[in-house]
């Protein structure tokens, strides 16, 4: 039921005025009676004494309101869904997000908001135009205003389901523009409501009449919504989280299995409705992968019922330090970082093993980027890299101007005292963090796919190595430059940018997916942005460096908040439908019927009963 | 009201061969044309009984004694006069229906007077309303029926009305026994039953006729009413619909049967009368079969 004209509600006011008025009625008439002894046996109670009493078994009042009642709810005009579209272009939306793939008896809310688009398209008559959007990570126009129902339907065949989030105010928006453009258009948006992140106070006012088709019915899901392993002294650790989305209590069986599919662990859950429920599991053998599965009750979306750990991998990374003067803070506070492997080589040699985790440069500048991060110290030429302007004696002390970067976390360089530093000119992609009246004294960012720090000042000119803050900012530098080796590649969800760590000096790079596809990476550097496709599953990141392929994993999960499935009302521009342009060019909306006729006659027919009760006194 | 309307001419023959009824022989002291209680020296004869000696020898049954040898006497009845008693309610209530109901009330105690002056009873006649407004007290004779006329055609609805105040007070009751009609719709507030007893503690052999019009039985009232009581000036708003009616109607059955019970209860005999009615066919048919005249 849909209400065109909600703003009319307003004319609903003539109930309580009827009422004001008959109780303000006095319309009594006198009436002599010999005695009224005999009507007193009779009034015992019926008596009108307060003045509402007056208005009990009113026949009249009752027909009056009824009458009233059915021409207010006329002007409203309600009008209920029909199956067909009748507008002259519809604009179709069809949600593409996690949570519909959920399942709707035999076909997922997917396929069921396809289909409805298909018989719509089916039963549009000529001169009708569709616009087909799919409304995923960002909404795209599939078919603009095309009158070929087959390429329509072709269009529609050739959607695919999508797992991640919908953004569904650009959606809406884009929507409401094409509907602007066209007058006359009808949206109707094919999607199970779950519509975050859209402000409900601010639809996007669509032009012309919207309609929102609910896909889904299912309300009852159990997602697997963390599963962490890692590794202890006794085997390693696993622990897994299932909630109950749904309003009914679940149980099920959670297994655990290793890289080769064999199982692990087994146990059987129960989760309240609405409740989460973790269940943890030790001593599991060795290996670089895990897989948690639920089989639940009630479960409307499968596609959170698996999940993947990849167990951190403590691995040393290895670092040179070039220092030809040799450097002891230095040497000391590598060595107490403890998680790398430290080289200490008196110069850059040329030589084959430049494949570094980790360099350390401190009063030397090579003349090209070794592969690896770098730390460079007390910079004393210009190179090609390098725009070394020459040395300036320092009167300002250091200040933080990044103070946010995570190098900088906890480091109090207000006691900090430099005496000179080196001149840097502008570096692409690298970002001052702390500064001395105009001088760059820390530097960090990214060259050449390298992530580089340099601290521009030698440490035996500053007090830095006798304060607090040397040991913490050298530990936040380490793991800054170190991270994308030491830690693994962590999990996503679909559509998310991934950054993986790459390892420096590999040969071939290849990503393999879910399904076995093997995609051959051709990247420089230490990075690489992954748009993480809508597969989920376990991918796998296979690197060859020196005639050995290592394998790293990540996984590819549902968006938790996909998890949600209950369908719920979808109520954005609704209310919009029928205040635009007071119903001169919205007119009939398409694809409903008004009741307007229906209740005015009613109405009329309420009002000739009123009448004749009327005409009799009743 | 005219004198001439009162009565119509022609029925005057008729009333004069009709009498009240009364159940018991009345106990006057005067001459009159009722059997009295005692044994007296009207022509009607009543018993024998055996002479004694002292006895009035005319009254011996000389035809007896020469039958049978032995002095019987005859005995005769006495003829008395009955006094009849009518009360008139003029009170504000009784100024409703088509004809009033007050008319119907006078002419029915202009025809009961009547016959009861013909019949040489002693006829009073009371108007009361809260008291008694008017009264002609001891009439006797046909040549007073004139007298009874006048009074009855001036008599005019007054107040509020309440029978049992009216009987207190002073002369309102006849001292001997004899028969009261009380003609009145009995919607009294205070009720009628004190009144009834009082008339019954007076010796008298009571008849209620009450008469209601067609108004007060079944009223076609509609709509919003302020229904205000002619007599009290109370007032009632109601909205009057038909379930409404209906009760009313109920309540008037049950009052009326309420009234009959209770005179059933003291051996009253109770008379509807209706104004709307021709009077020939209330005096007539109604008074008659009820046994109130004969």
């Amino acid at each position: 039921m849909q209400w065109l004209a909600l703003s009319n509600f307003g004319f609903a006011l003539i109930l309580p005025a009827i009422l004001v008025l008959y109780l303000f009625k006095r319309k009594v008439e006198n009436q002599l009676v010999p005695s009224i002894l005999l009507w007193q046996r009779n009034l015992q109670g019926r008596e009108a004494v307060r003045p509402w009493e007056k208005l009990r078994r009113n026949l009249l009042l009752l027909l009056q309101l009824l009458a009233a009642l059915l021409l207010v709810l006329a002007l409203m005009r309600p009008a209920v869904p029909t199956g067909g579209v009748s507008a002259p272009h519809v604009i179709l939306v069809i949600e593409q997000s996690g949570s519909m793939l959920a399942r709707e008896g035999e076909e997922t809310r997917f396929a069921r908001a396809v289909q409805t688009a298909r018989q719509l398209v089916e039963e549009l008559g000529s001169g009708q135009t569709v616009t087909l959007i799919e409304a995923g990570r960002e909404p795209r126009v599939r078919i603009a205003q095309s009158g070929d129902r087959q390429a329509v339907l072709r269009e529609l065949q050739a959607l695919v389901p999508q797992a991640g989030r919908s953004d569904t105010a650009a959606a809406l928006s884009l929507a409401a523009a094409i509907s602007a453009e066209r007058p006359g258009s009808e949206v109707i948006w094919l999607g199970d409501g779950q519509t975050e992140g859209l402000d409900p106070a601010a639809p996007a006012p669509i032009s012309g009449s919207f309609r929102f088709l609910q896909m889904g019915a299912e309300r009852e899901n159990t997602a697997l919504a963390a599963f962490a392993v890692q590794p202890a002294a006794a085997g390693a650790e696993a622990l897994v989280r299932i909630d109950n989305k749904g309003s009914l209590p679940s149980s099920g069986s959670v297994a655990l299995y290793d890289q080769a599919g064999h199982l692990l662990a087994a146990d059987r859950f129960f989760a309240a409705a609405g409740e989460s429920v973790a269940l943890s599991f030790s001593s599991l053998p060795e290996s670089p992968f895990y897989l948690a599965a639920i089989e639940p009750e009630h479960d409307g979306l499968p596609e959170d019922n698996k999940r993947w750990s990849v167990p951190f991998a403590a691995g040393t990374g290895k670092a040179a330090l070039v220092s030809p003067q040799g450097n002891r803070f230095l040497h000391q506070v590598l060595q107490a970082a403890g998680k790398l492997e430290v080289e200490i080589l008196p110069e850059i040699s040329a030589q084959k093993d430049l494949e570094r985790d980790l360099w350390v440069f401190d009063g030397i500048v090579p003349e090209s980027l070794p592969e690896g991060n770098i730390l460079l110290i007390a910079p004393n030429r210009k190179t090609d890299w390098l725009p070394y302007e020459g040395m300036r004696e320092l009167d300002r002390l250091p200040q933080a101007v990044a103070s946010d970067h995570p190098l900088l976390q906890y480091v109090e360089w207000a006691d900090v005292h430099v005496a000179r530093a080196a001149v840097l000119g502008e570096m692409a992609g690298v970002e001052p963090l702390v500064r001395a009246g105009g001088t760059d004294l820390v530097k960090a960012g990214t060259i050449a796919g390298r992530r580089v720090v340099i601290a521009a000042f030698d440490l035996h000119d500053s007090d830095l190595p006798l304060r607090p803050a040397f040991p913490i900012f050298m530990q936040n530098a380490l793991n800054w430059l170190t991270s994308a080796q030491a830690m693994p590649i962590g999990s996503a969800v679909p559509g998310e940018r991934l950054d993986i760590p790459l390892t420096p000096g590999a040969t071939s790079r290849v990503l393999v997916g879910p399904d076995g596809q093997r995609q051959e990476l051709d990247v420089q550097g230490t990075r690489f942005l992954f748009q993480v496709p809508d597969r989920i599953g376990l991918y796998q990141l296979q690197e060859e460096l020196n005639g050995e392929v290592r394998s790293r994993y990540f996984a590819v999960h549902l968006d938790e908040r996909e998890s949600e499935i209950a369908p719920a009302a979808f109520h954005a521009g609704m209310q919009q439908a029928g205040r635009e342009d007071g119903g001169k060019t919205a007119g009939e909306p398409a694809g409903s019927r008004e009741l307007t006729a229906w209740l005015a006659a009613l109405a009329l027919l309420f009002v000739f009963a009123e009448w004749r009760v009327y005409q009799r006194g009743y | 009201m005219s004198k001439t309307h009162l009565l119509d001419p022609s029925w005057l023959a008729r009333l004069e061969r009709m009498q009240v009824a009364v159940r018991k022989a009345a106990g006057g002291n005067q001459a009159g044309k009722r059997r009295s209680r005692q044994l007296g020296s009207s022509m009607e004869f009543a018993d024998y009984r055996p002479y004694v000696p002292g006895d009035d020898l005319r009254r011996l049954d000389w035809n007896a004694y020469a039958r049978s040898g032995k002095l019987f006497l005859k005995k005769f009845w006495d003829e008395t006069q009955l006094h009849v008693s009518l009360y008139i309610d003029c009170s504000r209530s009784m100024d409703f229906g088509q004809p009033r109901k007050l008319d119907l009330a006078v002419r029915l105690a202009a025809a009961l007077g009547y016959m009861s002056l013909c019949h040489l009873d002693r006829v009073s006649v009371y108007a009361f309303d809260r008291q008694i407004l008017g009264s002609l007290r001891g009439m006797q004779g046909k040549g007073n029926s004139l007298r009874l006329m006048q009074f009855l055609a001036g008599l005019s609805p007054g107040g509020a009305g309440d029978l049992d105040q009216a009987l207190r007070s002073p002369g309102a009751l006849q001292g001997r026994a004899g028969i009261s009609i009380v003609l009145s719709d009995f919607l009294f507030d205070s009720g009628c039953e004190r009144a009834i007893a009082r008339l019954q503690a007076a010796r008298q052999e009571v008849t209620l006729v009450q008469i209601l019009s067609q108004e007060e039985l079944s009223p076609a009232y509609q709509g919003e009413l302020r229904l205000i009581d002619s007599e009290t000036g109370l007032a009632k708003e109601v909205s009057v619909t038909e379930k409404l009616l209906q009760e009313y109607r109920n309540s008037v059955t049950s009052f009326r049967r309420q009234l009959a019970g209770f005179a059933y209860g003291r051996g009253v005999s109770c008379v509807f009368a209706q104004p709307e009615l021709p009077l020939e066919t209330t005096l007539f048919s109604v008074l008659r079969q009820a046994g109130v005249i004969r």
